[in-house]
């Protein structure tokens, strides 16, 4: 079918579909949901087993190395890390990116099931969690008060957490650090002891005292009255006057108050969260799996402002953290540099054509491509998302070159004496399949992205598809839009004579200007032809100087560009063993370095010590203990203030370093998006605890000692005193005791016991029986444990056990079924690249012990992964661009001469990304392999024109110089239309800019320099193979 | 009767049309997509790569008196668009059936 000539000769039906597509298009941009990258769903699914009472060493043994063992042979299985610690058992499988992990959870239920024969019994069934981005957090809250504060955590929790649950998409709301109201009866062992009672005892009378009981009923005449007991404390006070024994002088009573201080108080805690410097608690909002972001927040904080008025006056809630707004803010930068993007695209086709109508014809292409771009969006179920938005970025420049082509055919058959509805027809349709061949070029780089895999093919396969689409949209309406609105708006020659002269002066010294830069490229092409040798040695030179020079020079290599995120979250550990009062001390150390150092952060949130609700952390592959706290902060926007937000984590790093106690302090600047691996890390692999760990701290110091690195850390951590209670069995035996009831008897008073709770207006309390704290401070206060035979004697702890102190690792990684540890690090001002080789040439010089093995993992693993995969492609889009070339050129030899402006482009690259300081990261090497693509059209259009010229008849030399300057325009125009299109993206400066700066940068790059060389470099080479071709014919 | 064979390049279809129906000639044969190449001057039209464009043929036998002012117009045309190319070429009819 003869796309113009039918489209041409219905133009209502043509009006009619690109309306269509247009009203689709909008429809489906209103509709698509908002995100920040498109959907990764990371392929982990862990495994968690607890084991009550075992060491982590024993986990290791018996639970964690045995379903290791079962669960190795999963198919699709990538990796398989494991930690032990004490009492459960977390073993992590890492699939390929793109595994069904329905299916993948399915066969590992199935391997379990066989593994669970050989776990111990007193192990508990193994739970499977499919990790995903749903746990990451939509919005952290914060709540302070001040009268109101005991009560703080059932307010929150009625007025705010429930009614936020119920907002859709909400998937949990939990709450941190609250306060939580106990009964305390702290006992002294010592009265206890003089009254012949224990804990048991008194946690027996507590619980039959607090009771109320229905006791039947009475029938007196007519009446029947119910029979109760209420015995229940109705005051707290009361239960200090509660009678627990007779006194062994037999003269009076034992109360409870005499032999324990009984306070009606809040829970002593072991989480700790501290807002701006104040007392507080925390919320965090997660979201439903699938659900998104951006429209979860915005339902949220919708839902919050109506909350908020039904709070008390003293109590505030404040947002920490909102998922959204980054997310939000980076979309709207992008769309900004798109728009900027289409207006300079429009200017250069103004400037180059000088005409308003054929510029608004062409323009027109690049709303009907790029909204195609959002129906295909919305069609396959994907998001808004900066890639996608990059796509739109690259595609804007690129879209209108089709139409410039055909245009420009259209309006030389126009000015040669046609009317325009034939030169419409038959201008479109002779060039139609140059048209088609160079935007399959174009297409043969793009669509191969579709066919990445892992994390690469997750960012690029929409970028891949996008541009694909809007460049054979483009296409399209270059084949029939184009010619239809040519056929209308378009004036004959004989029209255009009358009404042009308005303009003619302004447009014929405008000319005058082109003209002479075609005479200047023609003299500067001729010089060219003249030299070729000096032309090649320095075209040669050029390109080893550059490449050869970029790994000294260049920034080095890098996953992804590190951005601004405005967050700053800093994780401190203490000296193992250090209590919660402690680590709370020093916190407000750092809350008031923090304040005094660092003003650009409005907003802090402290939280220290464990999460009462267990093991969420070790899931997330995070330590946590009473000796660590961590603090996030909020920063202000980053055009609200001047130093970036690694200027402000570095001076916090040298500031904080100094406190006393903190043995690890790690800061981080983003929100770790793919796993929570650190930028560098690397496995010590070896069974040997103590040989790992020693070589562990060697590496540690290596890596800190190499420039570039921060936050140096291991991943075992410090080993742990702990004090054993060692039971002589005999002794127990001969005087009726066993181990069991010793344990409790410990555990009951250090520890405590619940034997029952307070009721008050329908909320419970718990009643918490232990040793007052000045009871629990020395070891011989747990020898003197007094313990109750069966025989109703008493004991002492030391008489029948020693105690002893004892260190033991608290926790176990594995990786691959293999004992590992980590030795972890950020990067700052050096890229990850550099900072590996220098730390793998410093290990090389150490002495590994036989047994012991090295791995480089982290993200320089995903680095390295991805640039192979790039690589990969980049020869495949290199192949097929070449099979497009040779078959549009019948040749073997053009498309051989066209490929190398391919080099130059990458000279291009490391020019731009050496002026500008940015790393080499995997945006870049993106941004170089789609050039392959872009730089080929110049060339391919240089190289059609000559071969053209050279049938019609002129001479080689001739030819050359005629079609180079003929077709100086169209390459410019093209060319600096994608350049422009792309300028907003290199050098927009806001929210999260700094992941598509290098994009923009190395395309620009790439191309200027290339379109340089192509217009000299190119021609000669030309000139240089044809001349041997038709010297060898002549012969 | 004389036979007008007219020769042009497609793009100036429409002005060809006009000029047989400003002299109502009703009755004409038609060729599209021929090849061809002036004697002098003017590009070839080959529809190939290098030459793309296209010749018509248009032969119509009229009245001797139509054949003048028919020329004169094609003269016309070629006047405008000249580089586009249009050519007419007249002989005798012996005889219609």
């Amino acid at each position: 079918m003869n796309l113009p000539k039918t489209f041409v000769r219905r133009p209502v039906t043509t009006v009619m579909v690109f309306l269509g597509l247009f009203i689709v298009g909008l429809f489906a941009l209103v509709q698509l949901p908002i995100d920040f990258f498109p959907e990764i769903e990371p392929p982990i699914v862990s495994v968690l087993t607890s084991y009550p009472g075992a060491s982590a060493q024993d986990v290791e043994q018996n639970v964690t190395k045995i379903i290791e063992a079962s669960l190795g042979t999963v198919s699709e299985l990538k990796k398989i890390t494991s930690t032990s610690m004490d009492n459960v058992s977390v073993v992590t499988l890492e699939f390929e990116w793109g595994t069904n992990l329905d299916e993948a959870s399915n066969n590992v239920r199935d391997a379990l099931e066989f593994a669970k024969r050989s776990l111990p019994s007193e192990s508990e069934k193994p739970m499977i969690f499919k990790f995903s981005t749903s746990w990451f957090p939509v919005m952290f809250l914060s709540a302070t008060a001040e009268e109101n504060y005991p009560g703080l955590n059932k307010l929150i929790e009625q007025k705010i957490a429930d009614p936020l649950k119920r907002v859709p998409g909400v998937g949990t709301v939990m709450m941190f650090g609250g306060p939580i109201r106990q009964i305390q009866i702290n006992i002294d062992p010592k009265k206890l002891e003089a009254y012949n009672l224990n804990i048991q005892r008194i946690g027996q009378v507590l619980q039959a005292e607090n009771i109320t009981l229905p006791a039947g009923s009475i029938k007196m005449d007519r009446m029947e009255y119910n029979i109760r007991v209420p015995g229940e404390f109705k005051d707290a006070n009361q239960i200090e006057n509660i009678v627990v024994a007779k006194s062994p002088t037999g003269s009076g009573l034992v109360y409870l108050k005499d032999v324990a201080e009984i306070r009606d108080t809040l829970k002593e805690r072991t989480i700790n969260v501290r807002l701006n410097g104040g007392k507080g608690l925390q919320l965090i909002v997660q979201k439903q799996s699938g659900a998104n972001t951006v429209s979860v927040a915005s339902a949220v904080k919708k839902e919050l402002e109506k909350l908020k008025k039904d709070l008390p006056s003293d109590v505030t809630l404040e947002q920490i953290f909102d998922g959204s707004t980054f997310i939000v803010n980076s979309i709207n930068n992008l769309s900004e540099a798109i728009i900027l993007g289409g207006f300079f695209v429009s200017l250069v086709v103004l400037v180059f054509l000088r005409q308003w109508k054929a510029t608004f014809i062409i323009i027109l292409t690049i709303p009907f491509s790029l909204i195609v771009a959002f129906i295909f969006l919305y069609i396959t179920k994907n998001t808004i998302n900066i890639i996608s938005l990059s796509s739109l970025s690259i595609a804007i420049g690129m879209v209108v070159d089709d139409a410039i082509v055909i245009l420009e055919n259209i309006t030389r058959h126009v000015e040669r004496g046609a009317r325009p509805r034939e030169a419409s027809v038959f201008g479109a349709t002779e060039v139609g399949l140059a048209v088609t061949a160079a935007t399959l070029t174009i297409v043969a780089v793009f669509l191969p992205l579709t066919f990445l895999t892992g994390i690469a093919g997750i960012m690029f396969k929409q970028l891949g598809y996008l541009v694909t689409i809007m460049i054979l949209t483009s296409l399209f309406a270059s084949l029939t839009l184009i010619p239809m609105l040519s056929s209308r708006w378009l004036k004959s020659k004989k029209e255009e004579m009358q009404t042009r002269k308005r303009f003619q002066k302004f447009y014929d010294k405008s000319e005058q200007l082109f003209i002479k830069l075609e005479e200047f490229y023609a003299k500067t092409l001729n010089y060219a032809l003249n030299h070729r040798k000096l032309v090649l040695i320095s075209g040669a030179l050029i390109f080893i100087i550059i490449v050869g020079s970029f790994p000294f020079l260049g920034k080095g290599t890098e996953f992804m560009p590190k951005s601004d995120e405005s967050q700053i979250q800093i994780y401190v550990e203490l000296q193992t063993g250090y209590n919660l009062d402690e680590t709370i001390n020093t916190a407000k150390q750092v809350e008031a370095i923090i304040q005094k150092e660092a003003p650009e952060i409005s907003f802090m949130a402290v939280r220290a010590g464990v999460n009462d609700q267990g093991f969420s952390a070790a899931l997330f592959g995070q330590k946590e203990g009473l000796h660590m706290f961590n603090v996030q902060t909020r920063l202000k926007r980053k055009h609200e203030r001047q130093r970036s937000v690694f200027e402000i984590a570095d001076t916090l790093r040298n500031k904080l370093k100094p406190i006393p106690g903190i043995t690890q302090l790690t800061i981080l600047t983003s929100s770790t998006m793919f796993g929570s691996t650190k930028p560098f890390a690397i496995d010590i692999i070896g069974h040997d605890l103590a040989a790992t760990s020693q070589l562990a701290y060697q590496i540690k110091e290596i890596v800190k000692n190499t420039p570039g690195t921060r936050d140096v850390d291991i991943s075992r951590s410090q080993e742990r005193a702990e004090l054993q209670v060692i039971l002589n069995r005999d002794k127990l035996a001969t005087i009726g005791l066993n181990t069991a009831t010793v344990a409790s008897a410990i555990r009951n008073s250090f520890y405590g016991l619940t034997p029952t709770k307070y009721r008050e207006a329908g909320d419970e309390y718990d009643i918490f029986i232990r040793y007052d704290l000045k009871f629990r401070r020395t070891i011989s206060e747990l020898e003197n444990i007094p313990i109750n035979t069966m025989s109703g004697q008493i004991v002492k702890l030391k008489d029948i056990a020693k105690i002893v102190e004892q260190f033991s690792p608290p926790d176990i990684q594995r990786k691959n079924q293999e004992r590992v540890v980590s030795v972890t690090a950020n990067t700052e001002g050096r890229s990850l690249g550099d900072v590996t080789n220098d730390v793998k040439a410093a290990i090389s010089k150490l002495e590994i012990p036989a047994g012991i093995t090295l791995e480089y993992s982290g993200q320089i693993e995903q680095q390295q992964e991805t640039f192979k995969d790039l690589l990969l492609f980049m020869i495949l889009g290199v192949i097929l661009v070449y099979i497009v070339m040779a078959s549009q050129f019948e040749s073997f030899l053009d498309p051989f001469i066209i490929m190398f402006s391919v080099p130059f482009s990458f000279v291009g690259v490391f020019i731009a990304l050496l002026i500008t300081g940015f790393t080499f990261s995997v945006i870049a090497f993106l941004g170089a392999v789609l050039l392959i693509g872009i730089v080929v059209k110049n060339a391919i259009v240089l190289v059609d024109y000559i071969n053209i010229t050279r049938a019609r008849g002129f001479e080689l030399r001739e030819a050359i110089i005629i079609s180079g300057k003929n077709r100086l325009r169209p390459v410019l125009m093209t060319t600096i239309t994608t350049l422009l299109g792309m300028l907003p993206l290199a050098l927009s400066t806001g929210e999260g800019s700094e992941t598509w700066n290098p994009l923009g940068i190395s395309v620009i790059g790439g191309l200027t320099v290339s379109t340089l060389i192509t217009l000299i470099f190119v021609p000669v080479i030309y000139s240089l193979f044809r001349k041997k071709l038709w010297t060898k014919q002549v012969d | 009767m004389k036979a007008v064979m007219i020769v042009y390049n497609h793009g100036i279809t429409e002005e060809v049309d006009e000029a047989l129906e400003q002299l109502s000639i009703r009755g004409f044969t038609r060729w599209i997509d021929v090849h061809g190449q002036g004697t002098h001057k003017g590009e070839p039209h080959f529809g190939t790569h290098i030459w793309p464009s296209l010749n018509a043929v248009v032969l119509t036998v009229i009245d001797d008196q139509k054949v003048e002012p028919l020329l004169n117009t094609i003269k016309e045309i070629n006047k405008i668009a000249e580089e586009e190319g249009i050519h007419a070429f007249v002989w005798n009819i012996e005889q219609i059936v």
